[in-house]
C-alpha cells in the first residue's frame, strides 16, 4: 500500500486550443522527463494532422519522477481525447485516473466540450484540479474565470494554480497542487490481475500494444493473460512504462500505468474498456463500463480513379490496424464505382480517416454526404438499420421511418444567440433550454436530428458565431420521423452517389440548392443537360447546363507542339477524374461540393 | 533524303504587346550583334545532318526590327550548312511600322517569297489597348511594299476575341484584309495568358472580353465571310486561297520533322521534340562554350505519336488517314471508337472522306473534345 502511496494517476481535459498539449509538454520538462532541448515541437502530439491543426486527438501517457520534500512520487499523465466523437474513450481514460487537470483558458472560459468531459469526470469520482492559463495574454481575466468555472462546474477556485503553459509561468504550482489534491489509486497487488485497457495501437514489431492501468495484481513478462469480452488468451512478451518513450520494465503492479504486448495481431482484440485479467487465476468480474463503440456517421468513400480500389482497400486496412472504431464494407455506385461504405464515431473522426487516407496513402477521394442510421420498419413487419440511401425501400413498403436525435448543447456569447437559435430552428432543432450563465456566456441546448448535424451544421455554427460557440451532443435515441429519398437525375438519369435521405419538408430546398450547385461545377458537354431534383417520381427543382459551344485552341505557338499536347495531357487528366452518369460526365470535384450546402 | 523544315527565332522587339508571353523581349536590342552570332554559330552545330530543307520561317519576336544584313546572312548561313531546294517556301513574320522598302529588298534577295504581317486589329482603339506600336495605316503600307517589291504570297495574322470587339469590327478588319489582296489570312483567337498586362486588365474589370458565344459568332462569321472571298480554312485558324496554304505550318501539322534555332525555339527531329533554352543570355552563353543551347528532350512514345497525330491532324481539313493510322500506330480507330464516331458524325462535327476522318465547319468549334475523345 505504502508504495501506491506515491502514485498519482490523472488526465488533463481541456478545449481545443486552451492548451492541453502545451501544459503536458511543460510538466514533461519541470520534472525533467524530458530535456528542454528536446521540447522542440509539441512532443506527446503524434500524428501529423495533430501537429498540423494544433488539435490533439490523442497523446501519448507518460510516467513522469518527481521529488517533493525528499519524497519521490511517479506522476502517470493519461490523455483523453478532446474531442465530443471520442465520449467512449474519453470516459474509459478516465477511469483509468484518480484526478483530472481542467486547464480553461483565462480568455475564453468554459466551453461546451470541456463541460461534458468535466461531467464525465465527476461521474466517475476524479477530483478535479481546475488550472487556469493563458495568464500572460492582455485580454486574460482571470477572476472572471475563477468565477465562471465556480458558478457552471461547482468547484471551489480559492487556491488554484494559474499559469502560462506558453511562458512556463507558475508550472511547479501545478504539480504540487496534482500531489495534494489528487488521491493515490488503492488497488490490491495481491489479487489477481485486473487491468483496464483505455487504449491501444498496433506497432509492426510488438503487434498491438495494450495502454493499461493495473488495478489489482501485477502482470509481467511470460503472464499468462486473458481478455474478457474476446476470452482470448496471450502469453505477455513485454511490459513497461512511456517515459514517454516505450521502456520495458520487469513488471506493471497495481496503480501503475504502463503498457502490455503480446504478439496480438489486431487492434480489434484489444478493445478498449476491456479488462485484462490473468489467464491462470481469473479475476471474478471484469471492471465495469466496456462498451461495444458503434459508429455513428456513415459515408461512401470511393477514388477519384477508379482503378485505385485495392491501394483504398489496402489502405483502410492498415488504419483499422490501429482504429478499431472504424467500420467499412464495400460498396458499388453505379456513377462511384467500387469503394466502401464506412462508419465514423462522428464528424471530426470521419474527418481524420478520409485525410489520412489522402495524406498518408496518397489517395485522391471522392466522399458521399454524410448519413446517420435510420431504422425503418416495413409494412411487412420487418425492420431494417439503413446508412445508405440507395438502401431505402419504395415509399409503398414502408409503414415507420425512425431517425436517431441528439441532445445539443451549444456555449455562446449572448451576441450570437438569436442567430444560432435561428440555425437550430432551420435545422429542425426542439429548443430545450436557454441559459446565461454570466454576462458573456450562454448556454443553449436543443433536441435535434442527428442528420442535421452532420450535414453543416458545425461550419454553419461556426460561421455565425464568428468561430465563437462550441458544441457537444449525445445521442438520445430515435425518434418516428417523415423522411423522404431525394434524387437528382442528370440528363434523365438518377445520380445514385448523389441521392440523399431528408426529412420531407427540406427537400424541396435541399434539391434546389444542389441543382443549383451542380449547374456550377458540371462543365459544359456537347448537348444540354438538364438537372433534376426529385423525390418519387416527383421532380421538385430542375436547372439546365447549356451546350458547350467553343472549345478549340486557335492559336499557334510556333512550333511549340509540346504545350498543346500538355493541354491535352491535361485535359486527359481531367477526364479521368470525370464519373460518367449515362452520357453526362462528372467531375469528382462535383460530388464534393454538394457537401457544402447551406 | 528526309525533308526537314527550319524555324529560326528572333527573341527581339520594339515593345512587348500587352497580350503577349511569347519568348520575346524588349529593350535587349543591343543584344541583337552577338545573339545574331551565335545564330549563326547554332546553324553550323547542325551541318552534318543529312537532310534537304523546303520550308524555312522565320518568326519571332520581330524579325523586322533585326539589324539590316542579318536575316539574310542568316539563310545564307542555313544554305551553307543544308541543301535548301529550290521550291522551298521561306516566310519571314514582319511587323507593320518595322517593315522598310531596304529590308524587303533584301528579303527578296535572300530568296524570302512569304511574308507574314500581324495586323492583329484595324481599330485604332484596339490597337493602343493591345499595346501595339503600328496604326491601320501602316500594315496598308506595309502590304502595299511587300507587293510591289514582287512577293505575293502574304499572309495577315488578326484577332478575335479582343477585348470591347464587336462583330463589325472583325467585318471592317477581314474587308480590309481582303481588299489587299492577301493570299492568307490567319485568324486566331484570343487566349489570356497568365501574367500578361491584358491578364490583369481584366482581372481587375478594365477592359471586358467579349462573352464565348460573341467570339464563336466572330470565329463562323470569320469563316463564312473568308470562304465567300475564296478562301478555304485549311487549319483550325488558317485560311488561304488555293495554292497559298503555309507549307511550313502544315508540315508541322503532318509531323514532319523541322529543326528549331534561336533562344526558345522548337524542333522536332528523329522523332524528339526539343526546345532550346529561352533568355537570349543563356543562349549565347551556352553557344559560346560550342554546345547546343538544348533545354529540353522528349522522345515521343507510341502513344504519344499517336495522340499528336490525331491532335495535329484533326486541325487540318484534310484530316487523319485512317489506313494511315492503322499502318503507323496498328490503331483500327473507326472499330476502337465506333461509338464514339458514330455520335460525333450524328451531331454532325465529323465526317469520312476517301479515307480521311476529318472535322466539319461545325465541329471546328468544340475541337479539343472531339481530339480529347479520340485519344481516351
Amino acid at each position: 500500500m505504502s508504495r501506491q502511496k506515491n502514485i498519482r494517476n490523472f488526465c488533463i481535459v481541456a478545449h481545443i486550443d486552451h492548451g492541453k498539449s502545451t501544459l503536458a509538454d511543460r510538466l514533461l520538462e519541470e520534472t525533467g522527463t524530458v530535456a528542454k532541448r528536446d521540447l522542440t515541437e509539441q512532443l506527446l502530439d503524434s500524428m501529423d494532422i495533430e501537429k498540423e491543426r494544433g488539435i490533439t486527438i490523442k497523446l501519448t501517457p507518460t510516467t513522469m519522477k518527481y521529488s517533493e520534500d525528499g519524497v519521490d512520487y511517479e506522476l502517470n499523465l493519461i490523455d483523453t481525447p478532446g474531442h465530443v466523437d471520442f465520449t467512449y474513450e474519453v470516459s474509459r481514460s478516465l477511469t483509468a485516473c484518480e484526478g483530472a487537470i481542467l486547464i480553461v483558458d483565462a480568455t475564453q472560459g468554459v466551453e461546451a466540450q470541456t463541460l461534458a468531459n468535466v461531467y464525465l469526470a465527476i461521474e466517475n469520482d476524479l477530483e478535479i484540479l481546475p488550472v487556469i492559463n493563458k495568464i500572460d495574454l492582455p485580454s486574460a481575466d482571470i477572476e472572471k474565470t475563477k468565477r465562471e468555472i465556480e458558478d457552471v462546474i461547482g468547484i471551489p477556485c480559492d487556491n488554484v494554480p494559474c499559469v502560462s503553459a506558453k511562458c512556463g509561468t507558475n508550472i511547479a504550482d501545478v504539480l504540487k497542487e496534482v500531489v495534494k489534491s489528487f488521491p493515490c489509486p488503492k488497488g490490491d497487488e495481491d489479487k489477481p490481475l485486473k487491468a483496464l485497457i483505455f487504449d491501444s495501437y498496433y506497432d509492426n514489431f510488438k503487434g498491438a500494444v495494450c495502454l493499461v492501468r493495473i488495478v489489482d495484481g501485477s502482470v509481467k513478462k511470460g503472464s499468462k493473460i486473458k481478455f474478457w469480452t474476446t476470452g482470448n488468451t496471450y502469453d505477455v512478451t513485454e511490459v513497461g512504462v512511456f517515459t514517454p518513450r516505450l521502456t520495458e520494465k520487469n513488471e506493471l503492479l497495481a496503480g501503475n500505468v504502463g503498457y502490455i504486448c503480446a504478439s496480438i495481431k489486431n487492434v480489434s482484440e484489444t478493445k478498449v474498456g476491456d479488462t485484462i485479467t490473468s489467464a491462470e487465476t481469473p479475476c471474478n468480474e471484469p471492471l465495469a463500463g466496456y462498451k461495444e463503440v458503434k459508429p455513428v456517421v456513415f459515408s461512401g468513400v470511393f477514388c477519384v480513379e477508379g482503378d485505385k480500389y485495392n491501394d483504398l482497400k489496402d489502405a483502410l486496412e492498415k488504419l483499422k490496424l490501429n482504429d478499431a472504431s472504424l467500420e467499412y464494407v464495400p460498396e458499388v455506385s453505379q456513377a462511384l464505382g467500387f469503394g466502401f461504405r464506412c462508419g465514423f464515431l462522428g464528424l471530426l473522426h470521419m474527418e481524420i480517416i478520409q485525410e489520412r487516407l489522402e495524406r498518408e496513402f496518397d489517395l485522391d477521394l471522392i466522399t458521399t454526404a454524410p448519413t446517420v442510421n435510420y431504422r425503418i420498419t416495413k409494412t411487412n413487419g420487418e425492420v431494417l438499420d439503413i446508412s445508405n440511401p440507395a438502401d431505402m425501400p419504395e415509399t409503398q413498403a414502408i409503414a415507420r421511418m425512425e431517425e436517431p436525435m441528439v441532445k445539443v448543447n451549444i456555449f455562446t456569447p449572448p451576441d450570437y444567440v438569436g442567430e444560432l437559435m435561428k440555425l437550430c430552428q432551420e435545422k429542425r432543432g426542439i429548443h430545450l433550454d436557454l441559459q446565461y450563465i454570466d454576462t458573456s456566456r450562454c448556454q443553449l441546448i436543443y433536441k435535434m436530428p442527428l442528420n442535421e448535424i452532420v450535414f453543416d451544421f458545425f461550419d454553419q455554427l461556426k460561421s455565425r458565431s464568428r468561430g465563437y460557440a462550441s458544441l457537444d451532443y449525445d445521442l438520445i435515441g430515435y425518434e418516428d420521423s417523415d423522411l423522404v429519398k431525394l434524387d437528382i437525375l442528370l440528363n434523365g438519369e438518377v445520380c445514385d452517389a448523389l441521392s440523399l435521405i431528408v426529412h420531407k419538408e427540406k427537400a424541396y430546398q435541399r434539391g434546389r440548392a444542389i441543382a443549383e450547385k451542380l449547374k456550377d461545377v458540371i462543365p459544359r458537354q456537347l448537348f444540354e443537360i438538364p438537372i433534376q431534383a426529385a423525390v418519387g417520381n416527383k421532380v421538385i427543382a430542375r436547372e439546365t447546363i447549356k451546350a458547350l459551344r467553343k472549345d478549340v485552341l486557335a492559336k499557334c505557338y510556333g512550333g511549340d507542339i509540346t504545350r498543346k499536347r500538355k493541354l491535352l495531357e491535361k485535359q486527359k487528366r481531367g477526364k479521368k477524374r470525370m464519373r460518367r452518369i449515362g452520357s453526362v460526365e462528372i467531375p469528382s470535384e462535383a460530388f464534393i461540393s454538394i457537401l457544402k450546402i447551406d | 533524303m528526309d525533308k526537314i523544315g527550319i524555324y529560326v527565332h528572333f527573341p527581339f522587339c520594339v515593345k512587348k504587346c500587352n497580350y503577349c508571353n511569347f519568348n520575346s523581349y524588349a529593350n535587349k536590342n543591343d543584344m541583337q550583334l552577338k545573339y545574331f552570332q551565335a545564330l549563326l554559330s547554332e546553324i553550323a552545330m547542325y551541318k552534318n545532318e543529312k537532310v534537304e530543307v523546303d520550308t524555312i520561317f522565320i518568326g519571332g519576336g520581330t524579325p523586322s526590327v533585326m539589324f539590316d544584313g542579318a536575316v539574310s546572312t542568316v539563310i545564307s548561313e542555313i544554305r551553307k550548312n543544308f541543301k535548301v531546294l529550290e521550291s522551298a517556301e521561306i516566310t519571314i513574320e514582319a511587323n507593320p511600322n518595322s517593315i522598310t522598302k531596304t529590308k524587303i529588298q533584301e528579303w527578296k534577295e535572300c530568296g524570302v517569297n512569304r511574308v507574314s504581317i500581324g495586323l492583329q486589329s484595324a481599330n485604332a482603339n484596339t490597337l493602343k489597348l493591345l499595346g501595339r506600336t503600328h496604326t491601320r495605316q501602316d500594315y496598308i503600307q506595309a502590304i502595299k511594299d511587300v507587293q510591289s517589291a514582287g512577293i505575293h504570297n502574304v499572309n495577315t495574322d488578326c484577332l478575335i476575341g479582343l477585348p470591347r470587339q464587336k462583330l463589325s469590327d472583325v467585318r471592317r478588319m477581314l474587308g480590309l484584309v481582303t481588299k489587299l489582296d492577301c493570299s492568307h489570312i490567319s485568324v486566331y483567337s484570343l487566349i489570356l495568358e497568365e501574367d500578361t498586362p491584358l491578364f490583369h486588365m481584366v482581372n481587375s474589370r478594365q477592359v471586358k472580353l467579349p462573352k464565348e458565344e460573341k467570339v464563336l459568332g466572330m470565329y463562323n462569321f470569320a469563316n463564312k465571310f473568308l470562304n465567300e472571298k475564296g478562301f478555304v480554312r485549311y487549319e483550325v485558324s488558317n485560311f488561304s486561297k488555293d495554292g497559298f496554304e503555309c507549307k511550313h505550318n502544315l508540315n508541322t501539322w503532318k509531323m514532319h520533322s523541322y529543326l528549331g534555332f534561336g533562344a526558345g525555339a522548337h524542333g522536332f527531329f528523329n522523332n524528339k521534340r526539343y526546345s532550346n533554352v529561352e533568355t537570349i543570355e543563356d543562349y549565347i552563353r551556352i553557344i559560346n562554350i560550342s554546345q547546343k543551347p538544348i533545354k529540353e528532350t522528349e522522345k515521343l512514345t507510341k502513344t504519344q505519336m499517336y495522340e499528336e497525330f490525331v491532335m495535329l491532324g484533326l486541325r487540318t481539313k484534310f484530316g487523319i488517314n485512317i489506313k494511315h493510322i492503322q499502318e503507323i500506330f496498328g490503331i483500327d480507330i473507326l472499330k476502337k471508337y465506333a461509338e464514339k464516331i458514330t455520335y460525333f458524325k450524328k451531331l454532325g462535327f465529323v465526317d469520312i472522306e476517301n479515307g480521311n476522318l476529318f472535322v466539319t465547319d461545325e465541329g471546328m468549334p468544340v475541337l479539343n473534345k472531339i481530339i480529347l475523345e479520340l485519344v481516351t
